[in-house]
């Protein structure tokens, strides 16, 4: 290059670079494709009936999710709160969730959609409705909630709902038109309505009600389980029926032995569950047995 | 322009000052303005990205929750939320996996993010200006459960960067003009004196030699100005020596006689520029001096010579001179041949050519001529195939022209021979014919020609013909011959294959079934083959030079179409055929057909035309008899009620017939539409799944399906059954598609199964009902006689009477049952419905309550009906509660009558509905409607909307019943929240009006001691009704089989009062043993009972008027009336 074409350049290189300064770079914004970045294993969700609020399921269900995950082949699990208790159903009815934590009566809901039970969780005389009271109440007989809100977490709840409202129906009262039935979404939601005094009882059942005396004291202590239902089957485990069966077999096997080891223990008591039991659809007739009478004599569950 | 700019700020010193001031300028700027902007853009850079991240982080803490539930709504809500920030660009929550929950571009839900770290850990990904990329993991109790990601824009802060940037360019741009100009007024200043030199050498160069630099001074201008005026001086002195010189050598040049030409040596040893031309050589080729001595000397040479050219270059730079010949290409054009004779000279040690350039262009001519005819007449004898030769008689030497070479096969080269040895080439018949020809034309001077064969043909030639005549010398006498060779072996075969073509068209005409002749100009034969006088039975002699219209043995009008057809192809000269009749002695009309054609001349006219008939008689019966058949085929497929098309391989529609062009109007065949576009409305784009054509056209076998074709915004529904058209091989070629509509038979199946199950379920009904009435009988009937005898005080009494209430209230139940199963025993009167109706009205506004209103609008001049008034009643009181029960609080039922006439076509349109005149009850409520499913079923027994306990589910099945039993029918129309409408039609009376009025019933009496033939085969009701009639006080003669009532007749000596019996029992119907009785007992009074009238009763289930009839179960007061009726009634 010649001297001239040397100074051409260099004023050209000049006069480009002045107006060049006002470019801005252009940034490239999130990526997205139809799969994960990573799709090694396949991940499943486990969705557990809101038992607690979402960060509180985390807390004493994802040490169970860990455990799972670090000992499962092939398979990955991840946990999925619910908002609440429709939500929860409105999940499974959709199919979306490929393992389930439901309550009895959601199993049986469940199986209609095509989940299937592979265990229990906790003990069957631990499933069974507790109503609470303020104790600065004076109630002493049920019938003396006549005319009374009485709180539920949802009208599905089997423990929390439908055995509280049976047993106050074998007790005199027409649930329907005696008292008025609010269903809060949660089973914390159902005794903090008691203890703020929104309704006059809550029901509910064992492991939350020990769940809310071991984080609220303060709030427990003014409250107190006055009548207990009988039991009955406690709640499932299922697995959707499209999942491959080793996968159910490995989770179902993992969860059954985890409360012969201190490691389980440790899960299963941040859980307030005894042991998980291997369990199948057979075992959930008896809950189909009494959602039946309980529909007879009292209401239809699925219409409240 | 930009030569001379550039020219200036490249060429010259002030140029390039200017130039060097402006970069100086220009750089310091840039550095200046840059360094400003990048600090400028670092500080809004950080500030965004701190933004972004705490933006971020608030909406993963809010968002963790959400997501762990993976509430959707939820999250997206927390995303719309965040469009407050007018720079965010987008924002977004995602599960731990990375797929998009929630995003303010909703169309991204569902994907997945590709980019997130592996670890939840907060990250920026863009930190651009246009975008800052942040993501931040939601975290729920220290577990990871998503990410929330926001992008956010800097178009406000960016906006204000950039104009910084844009002012600070002005402002630089502005420094360089500024430096430039200070530049132009330094260089003008310091480069002015150079400028003056500058001008003095421009003022030589414009002739002015004798202009001198008048600069003074001891500066570097003033040096330069001096030396270049002494070496000015010095060039002036020597080029006036020139210039004698070269006077004296053009002198020489010009005189020359040939063209000169002096040029240069060029390094490849070509002709280099021309020095010097003289005025003959510009002139000769049309140039001025000027334009010549631009030019090369290859330039002027023509290229054709080019070679030549450089093989004189050769000898001549070898040998120092040459002389060739070449052609010289003049100014316009013209190639000009000259003969160049060139020497190489050195002059000032340079080596020039020297060149004399001759015009040999006339001698060029000569020569050219003189080939030229040459090569004529060579031509001409190839193309004739003819060589001539020279026999010299006393040298015996023979010359050959190069044709005659060729013909013979000789190679030109060799020598040619003599007389003797020239004979060997012929074979032996031909040479001795040669040699008598030679001989005697050697003699008498006489010419000869012979044709002669040559012993070795070569290829292409076997035969010649010699010709040859006497060649004299200057005395006269015969010196030898001359004469020409010509190749005929063509024209030899040519004639051999022309004979026996003729010989082969001769037979196969000769030969021919077909009629052949052909015709002149006029029209008349100038020959006729022997099968056209043995099919006329004519001499040829009588036909040649005849015409068609003169003498034929066709008919006068088969004559004149032929005369028609020669005439034309005569005139067009294009074949034509056509079909005459031609009738034969057997008196049968012969077809045939005439096919003719024109035959041309060399000179491409028609000269004459020739015909070929054939007979085509059977040909002609047969596309008659399938003509016959395809109309009958084709009548019969346009009128079978179903549609008919052929569809090809490809699925296009060949043929249609009438009715598929009748279902589908728009489709036309004739364009080949694809069936599966053509037939659907919207059209498809692909085959139809269920489509047996198909299948036909892949496997060759007949596959019958049925389709929902959608049709001017309707489905139709067609049966479809393809079978294969197959060709000779068994290539399925086509499919034949048989189409049925089906869709009205559709919903007359649809119907029948409707009426079948209703008629199944009332059969079932009134079975139930009949039996179960008996035992209401029997219940009711005991409980009454216990409480007759038990004392109403008693608290037994109390149970019984419940009892008794229950049992009626199951007889009402299946009252109903039977009504809705038409077995009901009703006593049909002709009344005026609106009568009867108003009679109702009060209990119904009673039955509804306060809260709805009832409108009533009776019809003038109601046609009068033949029903039970009854069951008006249960109409009414059923369609009334309905409407009751439809209207929430307050509401309307409207009742309304009106006459209808229905026809043929009304009720083709209208599904339900059965041609005649009927009174038309509607009852209509502006209730809250039902939907589609609801009327489907509304008319089932124990189908019910209501509560349990609220209605028994038999109303509307009641209703229905009733107006079956009375040959009507039932229309509802009802939309969820637009209330309901009931129209029941009920036919007219047509016979005469009965005001017969019902006699008022009289009291109950008991008896007075009348027979009583009681007959019943349900053994507890016949003891009952027994026990009941013992206590009217009436003497009961039992029989429980109507044989045993006959038996107990015959034998009861006395008089038998009245008959009472049941009406369906298994041996005999209680008619039929009635009428029995009668022949024997003429005054008997009859009275039926039963829990429904079985067929066995008269006119479907009808008593006749008259008849006395009891329903069961009945009361002892109700059994006390209705014998007392019977007993007492006087016949008419």
């Amino acid at each position: 290059m010649n001297r001239r074409g040397m100074i051409v350049a260099a004023l050209v290189l000049l006069l480009g670079v002045l107006p060049g300064c006002s470019r801005e770079p252009e940034g490239r914004g999130p990526q997205f494709g139809t799969k994960p970045s990573s799709p090694g294993i396949p991940v499943y969700h486990l969705a557990v009936h809101p038992l607690h609020n979402p960060t509180k399921l985390m807390q004493a269900y994802q040490p169970l999710i860990d455990y799972l995950n670090n000992r499962l082949q092939d398979a990955c699990l991840s946990l999925e709160a619910s908002r609440d208790y429709a939500h929860f159903e409105e999940k499974y009815r959709a199919r979306k969730p490929e393992f389930l934590l439901p309550n009895p009566w959601q199993t049986l809901q469940a199986m209609k959609v095509g989940y299937r039970v592979i265990a229990t969780a906790g003990e069957p005389h631990d499933f069974k409705g507790i109503i609470v009271v303020r104790k600065d109440s004076n109630f002493s007989h049920p019938a003396d909630l006549k005319g009374k809100a009485v709180s539920y977490p949802s009208p599905t709840a089997l423990a929390a709902c439908i055995m509280p409202q049976y047993f106050l129906h074998n007790h005199g009262i027409n649930i329907n038109t005696d008292i008025e039935n609010r269903y809060v979404g949660s089973q914390e939601s159902s005794i903090m309505n008691v203890y703020l005094k929104l309704t006059a009882a809550g029901a509910t059942w064992p492991p939350p009600w020990r769940a809310f005396q071991k984080e609220h004291p303060r709030e427990a202590a003014e409250l107190t389980v006055i009548w207990e239902t009988e039991w009955l089957v406690n709640n499932s485990v299922m697995v959707r029926d499209d999942i491959p069966a080793q996968v159910g077999e490995q989770v179902r096997a993992l969860l059954v032995e985890l409360n012969g080891i201190t490691e389980g223990k440790s899960i299963l008591s941040g859980m307030e569950t005894s042991r998980f039991i291997s369990a199948s659809d057979e075992d959930y007739d008896v809950v189909r047995q009494y959602i039946s009478r309980f529909e007879r004599e009292v209401r239809p569950v699925e219409e409240q | 322009m930009l030569k001379t700019m550039s020219r200036f700020l490249f060429g010259t010193l002030r140029g390039r000052l200017i130039i060097g001031v402006a970069v100086v300028h220009a750089v310091m700027m840039s550095l200046f303005i840059g360094d400003l902007t990048i600090r400028q853009r670092a500080m809004l850079m950080n500030r965004q990205i701190e933004e972004a991240t705490a933006l971020t982080q608030a909406l993963a803490t809010s968002a963790g929750e959400w997501i762990a539930t993976d509430d959707i709504s939820g999250l997206q809500e927390l995303v719309d939320a965040q469009r407050r920030y007018p720079e965010v660009l987008f924002a977004i929550l995602a599960d731990n996996e990375g797929r998009v929950l929630a995003d303010s571009d909703k169309s991204r839900q569902g994907l997945y993010m590709t980019d997130l770290p592996r670890v939840a850990r907060q990250s920026v990904f863009s930190r651009t200006p246009s975008l800052v990329d942040v993501a931040v993991p939601a975290m729920i109790g220290g577990h990871h459960v998503g990410w929330a990601r926001v992008g956010i824009g800097q178009k406000v802060a960016g906006e204000k960067l950039a104009k910084i940037t844009r002012n600070g360019v002005a402002y630089a741009l502005a420094a360089i003009f500024i430096g430039s100009l200070i530049a132009w007024f330094i260089g003008r200043r310091i480069t002015r004196r150079l400028y003056a030199v500058q001008d003095t050498i421009k003022a030589i160069r414009s002739g002015n030699r004798a202009v001198r630099s008048s600069i003074t001074g001891v500066d570097e201008p003033a040096v330069i100005a001096r030396e270049f005026n002494s070496m000015l001086d010095a060039l002036e002195e020597r080029n006036t020596e020139l210039c004698a010189r070269e006077e004296k050598y053009r002198a020489l040049i010009e005189s020359a006689n040939d063209a000169v030409f002096i040029h240069e040596i060029k390094e490849d040893g070509m002709p280099g520029p021309f020095i010097e031309v003289n005025e003959l050589a510009y002139k000769r080729l049309g140039y001025s001096r000027e334009e010549l001595a631009m030019l090369s000397p290859m330039e002027l040479d023509d290229p054709c010579y080019r070679n030549r050219i450089q093989d004189a270059m050769e000898r001549l730079l070898k040998d120092g001179h040459a002389v060739f010949e070449t052609a010289q290409i003049a100014k316009d054009g013209r190639s000009i041949p000259v003969e160049v004779s060139t020497r190489v000279i050195e002059v000032r040690g340079k080596r020039l050519l020297f060149s004399l350039v001759r015009d040999i262009t006339e001698r060029k001519k000569a020569e050219e001529s003189l080939r030229q005819r040459d090569a004529e007449l060579n031509e001409s004898q190839r193309l004739a195939h003819i060589g001539s030769w020279d026999w010299d008689a006393l040298n015996d030497t023979i010359w050959w022209s190069d044709e005659y070479y060729r013909i013979y096969g000789i190679h030109p080269k060799q020598p040619s021979p003599n007389y003797v040895e020239h004979l060997k080439v012929y074979t032996p018949e031909s040479s001795q014919r040669l040699d008598v020809a030679v001989k005697r034309a050697m003699e008498t001077g006489e010419p000869y020609e012979v044709d002669l064969e040559l012993a070795r043909p070569i290829p292409g030639t076997q035969w010649i013909v010699a010709r040859g005549e006497a060649k004299r010398d200057a005395s006269g006498k015969i010196c030898g011959l001359r004469g020409t060779a010509q190749n005929i072996t063509e024209r030899k075969r040519a004639d051999d294959a022309f004979f026996e073509a003729q010989r082969v068209f001769r037979t196969l005409v000769e030969n021919s079934p077909d009629i052949i002749a052909r015709y002149d100009r006029d029209c008349r034969r100038t020959y006729v083959n022997p099968a056209y006088l043995k099919t006329a039975q004519i001499r040829q002699n009588e036909l040649l030079a005849t015409s068609p219209i003169h003498r034929s043995p066709l008919p006068a009008a088969s004559a004149t179409i032929l005369q028609n057809l020669l005439r034309r192809v005569l005139d067009s000269g294009v074949a034509e055929t056509v079909d005459v009749i031609w009738p034969k002695a057997d008196n049968l009309d012969y077809w045939y057909n005439i096919y003719a054609f024109p035959e041309f001349d060399r000179e491409g006219q028609v000269v004459s035309v020739m015909t070929v008939s054939r007979d085509i008689t059977d040909r002609k019966r047969a596309v008659g008899a399938l003509e016959t058949s395809e109309a009958k085929m084709r009548s019969i497929m346009d009128n079978i009620g179903i549609g008919v098309s052929l569809i090809s391989p490809k699925m296009e529609i060949l043929e249609m017939n009438q009715q598929m062009r009748k279902w589908f109007p728009a489709v036309d065949p004739s364009q080949h539409p694809i069936c599966y576009r053509a037939l659907n409305d919207p059209p498809r784009e692909a085959v139809c799944d269920y489509c047996p054509t198909c299948k036909t056209l892949q496997d060759g076998l007949v596959h019958e399906d049925t389709s929902q074709t959608p049709q001017a915004g309707a489905i139709r529904n067609y049966r479809i059954v393809s079978s294969p058209v197959l060709s000779a091989s068994g290539e399925v070629t086509a499919a034949t598609e048989i189409v049925e509509d089906i869709t009205e038979k559709l919903e007359l199946e649809s119907q029948f199964r409707q009426a079948q199950k209703m008629e199944s379920v009332g059969r079932l009904a009134g079975g139930v009902a009949h039996d179960f009435n008996n035992m209401l009988s029997v219940i009711l009937g005991h409980t009454e006689m216990l409480l007759d005898s038990v004392d109403p005080a008693q608290s037994i009494h109390v149970d019984l009477s419940e009892i008794r209430n229950a049992a009626r209230r199951s007889a009402d139940i299946t009252r109903q049952l039977l009504a809705f199963a038409r077995k009901q025993t009703i006593s049909p009167r002709i009344i005026d419905l609106n009568e009867t109706i108003e009679g109702m009205l009060k209990m119904l506004r009673r039955l509804i309550g306060e809260d709805i209103d009832i409108a009533w609008m009776p019809a003038r001049g109601l046609w009068p009906v033949k029903v039970d008034p009854g069951q008006i009643d249960q109409i009414l009181a059923n369609l009334a509660i309905n409407a009751r029960d439809a209207i929430a609080g307050t509401g309307k039922v409207t009742i309304e009558t009106e006459n209808a006439v229905f026809d043929e076509a009304y009720c083709a349109d209208h599904t339900g509905f059965v041609p005649g005149e009927y009174v038309t009850l509607a009852v209509s409520d502006d209730g809250c409607g039902m939907e589609k499913d609801v009327l489907s079923n509304i008319f089932e027994p124990f189908f019910t909307t209501k509560g349990v306990g609220e209605g028994t589910g038999l109303g509307l099945s009641t209703v229905y019943g009733i107006v079956k039993q009375n040959n009507g029918f039932i229309n509802v129309y009802s939309e969820p929240g637009k209330g309901s409408t009931f129209k029941i039609y009920i036919p007219q009376f047509q016979g005469q009006s009965d005001a017969e009025q019902m006699k008022a019933l009289r009291e109950p009496t008991k008896g007075a001691g009348e027979t009583v033939l009681l007959v019943e085969d349900e053994l507890s009701v016949l003891k009952l009704n027994q026990r009941l009639l013992e206590r009217l006080r009436y003497k009961v003669l039992p029989a429980s089989t109507p044989h045993e009532a006959i038996r107990l007749a015959e034998e009861h000596a006395g008089q038998i009062d009245l008959l009472i019996t049941d009406v369906v029992m298994p041996e005999m119907n209680g008619l039929d043993l009635a009428k029995q009785l009668l022949s024997t007992h003429p005054n008997l009074k009859q009275l039926f009972m039963s829990g429904y009238t079985a067929n066995a009763i008269t006119h479907r289930n009808v008593l006749k008027e008259g008849v006395h009839f009891i329903h069961k179960p009945f009361s002892t007061q109700d059994l006390a009336i209705k014998v007392r009726e019977a007993l007492t009634h006087q016949e008419d």
